[in-house]
């Protein structure tokens, strides 16, 4: 697969955002003067505990939601809506793949609003479902399939649109153990073959740090950076014997500290 | 079924009793024999098609207005307020009502059936389009916001197929009240006539426009021969 390459070393940031949902006495704080630099080909997990403002944060990143005062720019850019170089995987799998199209169509569709060739939008989509192992699954429609392969077609989506950022919000609280260590696995393959720049909302500290080439931790009301951790595990990472290091499980237990206070 | 038998067994047994004249309550085996004579007729067909086009005619339109109010008023809070008022009255207001005037401007043809039932039907299109646009999730708006999909393909491979059953359950009530309509209009504007001209033997063919003719009309006119 052909993919845009960024020139930055910094893929994504934030400088001084802040937002604030409501106006007057109800006005909410979520996120005050919060600094996030995303480095190009980085993992980056943002971890913190529920209703911290993490999904809201993403939200800034990918476009979908423009901050009270700040700014958001991907490679220098700032950014003023969605746009093509970053794709978003949700957490709600079910209620993000349309379940009157199949598979393929699912995959294929967002090319279809950039006006590539059909011919061209159902290779691709065909590509990226084999990355994702799902090239049975082509013609089953989303409701046919277990929740697992359902959050591999979004992925497959994101891929097929062949974006060198994605985002993924919570994107494996909804699953079980198994496939989520299935999945944590895939998304470190595609790090690893496709050089994307990764950046994953989670609240499960482990994942985090499985994951992480860096953990940020977000916390307080409003939110706001509370650390920021380059993993020290290198990028090769196994479910067994990575989480069995002494340097794992001291970074979970630090962060755990952190979330806690 | 078993229902059906049993009402026929009873209207016979009614009828056979004799306590109602004949001319009010026939025997259903003269009212079959009748019905078969009928459907041998071209008048008959004739006749029927008018009544089946005036509410086919009212349903399109109401079709081709209906679903895009109510896309548009479902996706946007500005036109949803600046239609709520109109909507809310329309759907609330009896058709049927505008007959007498409606009679006097556009006389009792096909048009007169074709406007009353646009009247009654697309409200309800409205509001089930806008209902079905309204439900379509959060997560799915969000996916094609991130993806960027274009609006019009957005309405078209999105948002209708979301809203698909809503808009169908409405075409469904909107089937229904339309022949309901057509029917309504035709006792009120062609029955009276027609029980006039009772006694003698009238055809569609014969008749000269705008004089209405109706399945109604057609039935009296059937069974006073």
């Amino acid at each position: 697969m052909t993919r845009e390459t960024l020139t930055s070393p910094v893929a994504l940031s934030a400088t001084h955002v802040s937002k604030s949902f409501g106006s007057g006495p109800d006005r909410v704080d979520v996120i005050e003067d919060l600094h996030l630099s995303i480095r190009s080909g980085d993992v980056t997990c943002l971890v913190g505990p529920s209703g911290v403002g993490k999904t809201t944060l993403l939200r800034l990143l990918a476009g979908l939601a423009s901050p009270t005062s700040g700014q958001v720019s991907m490679d220098g850019v700032p950014i003023t809506g969605a746009v093509e170089q970053i794709a978003v995987v949700f957490q709600d799998y079910r209620g993000s793949l349309m379940p009157w199209m199949k598979v393929l169509q699912n995959v294929a569709f967002p090319l279809e609003g950039r006006g590539v060739s059909k011919s061209e939008r159902t290779s691709r989509a065909a590509e990226a479902l084999a990355v994702v192992g799902l090239s049975d699954k082509i013609s089953s429609y989303p409701w046919q399939l277990s929740g697992g392969m359902q959050q591999r077609v979004a992925i497959a989506r994101a891929l097929a649109y062949e974006s060198p950022i994605l985002l993924m919000d919570e994107p494996f609280g909804s699953l079980d153990a198994q496939t989520r260590f299935e999945l944590e696995d895939l998304v470190l393959q595609l790090r690893r073959d496709f050089g994307i720049t990764i950046v994953v909302v989670t609240h499960d500290i482990d994942e985090a740090v499985y994951l992480g080439d860096r953990v940020v931790v977000v916390g307080g009301r409003p939110s706001r950076i509370v650390d920021d951790i380059d993993v020290p595990l290198g990028r090769e990472r196994d479910q067994i014997t990575t989480r069995a290091e002494p340097a794992f499980i001291q970074l979970r237990s630090h962060v755990l500290n952190e979330i806690q206070l | 079924m078993l229902i059906l038998f049993g009402m026929l067994a009873l209207w016979h047994l009614v009828h056979l009793s004799g306590s109602l004249p004949d001319s009010l309550l026939p025997s259903p085996i003269a009212v079959g024999a009748e019905l078969f004579q009928a459907l041998l007729t071209a008048t008959y067909w004739t006749i029927l098609w008018e009544t089946v086009a005036g509410a086919l005619v009212g349903l399109a339109f109401g079709v081709v207005v209906g679903i895009p109010v109510g896309i548009l008023t479902g996706r946007f809070v500005a036109a949803e307020l600046s239609l709520r008022f109109l909507v809310d009255f329309g759907r609330a207001f009896p058709a049927i009502a505008l007959v007498a005037v409606l009679v006097l401007m556009i006389g009792r043809g096909i048009e007169l059936k074709a406007v009353l039932v646009f009247v009654a039907v697309v409200f309800l299109i409205i509001l089930q389009t806008q209902h079905g646009v309204r439900s379509v999730s959060s997560s799915i708006v969000d996916t094609t916001q991130a993806f960027q999909i274009p609006s019009g393909l957005f309405v078209r491979k999105v948002l209708l197929p979301s809203a698909a059953p809503s808009i169908m359950a409405g075409l469904r009530l909107a089937a229904s009240v339309a022949v309901l309509v057509t029917i309504s209009v035709e006792v009120l504007t062609g029955s009276p006539e027609s029980a006039r001209g009772s006694g003698t033997l009238r055809s569609a063919a014969t008749r000269s426009s705008p004089t209405p003719t109706s399945s109604l009309e057609a039935c009296w006119d059937m069974r006073s021969t």
